[in-house]
């Protein structure tokens, strides 16, 4: 986190996958004694979203080969 | 999944500028001279408000804390919070609008880093009962200071 020398905070998780990340917006809150005014996803999220396409079209390949087998 | 934060602390209240809403203060018994008038602040702690006053080296002759009277570099300027919780500064006609500006801002800029650095000890304290590990911390050249924190 950065706490700026305005006041200001900026919070980011790191290596959180799924909904776990939300959660620690009540915890980054209650440890800072701040409330959140604006929040987004990070690039990382947007990388596992995309690595979960490519399973699924994975997984989805696997399922085709097995029937058509 | 990672999510970003912009949080403001409590004691600032958001959405507010440094130098805020201008409110010309007539007083019904005033038939001439120029209007004492108040600017909103973002600042809604009195105990750090005192502090930053005082940290300034200002002067506080009526002795009532935050809203009282202080001068701040040679302008008077007295405290009222409103409905909203933040304080409003408000000033003597005769004091020019860039002067009181610039005694807020400066009232304001103690206000900011007394802020951090209650934010910065009160991460520090509080981490572990939340579960966190503070792993690294550095101070960038804008005053900014960067926490690093491990989930445990």
């Amino acid at each position: 986190m950065r706490i700026r020398a305005d006041g200001s905070i900026e919070a980011q998780t790191q290596g959180m996958k799924g909904p776990e990340c939300l959660s620690y917006i009540e915890v980054v809150e209650r440890l800072t004694g701040a409330q959140a005014v604006d929040s987004w996803y990070t690039p990382e999220f947007y990388e596992v979203e995309h690595r979960s396409d490519e399973a699924l079209e994975s997984d989805q390949q696997g399922h085709d080969l097995q029937q058509n087998g | 999944m990672s999510t970003g934060l912009e949080l403001i602390p409590f004691a600032i209240a958001a959405g507010v500028g440094v130098v805020g809403r201008y409110r010309a203060r007539r007083a019904e018994n005033q038939a001439s001279g120029p209007a004492p008038y108040a600017f909103q602040t973002r600042m809604q702690d009195e105990e750090l408000f005192a502090a930053a006053v005082t940290a300034i080296g200002v002067t506080n002759p009526s002795g009532q804390g935050a809203t009282g009277v202080t001068s701040v570099a040679g302008v008077p300027m007295s405290m009222a919070r409103t409905d909203s919780g933040a304080f409003e500064a408000m000033f003597p006609g005769h004091i020019g609008q860039d002067q009181a500006k610039a005694a807020l801002e400066q009232v304001d800029g103690e206000y900011a880093r007394l802020v951090q650095e209650r934010v910065y000890h009160q991460v520090l304290e509080q981490a572990q009962s939340q579960g966190l590990a503070v792993e690294s911390e550095q101070v960038e050249s804008d005053n900014s200071i960067i926490l690093t924190l491990r989930v445990d």
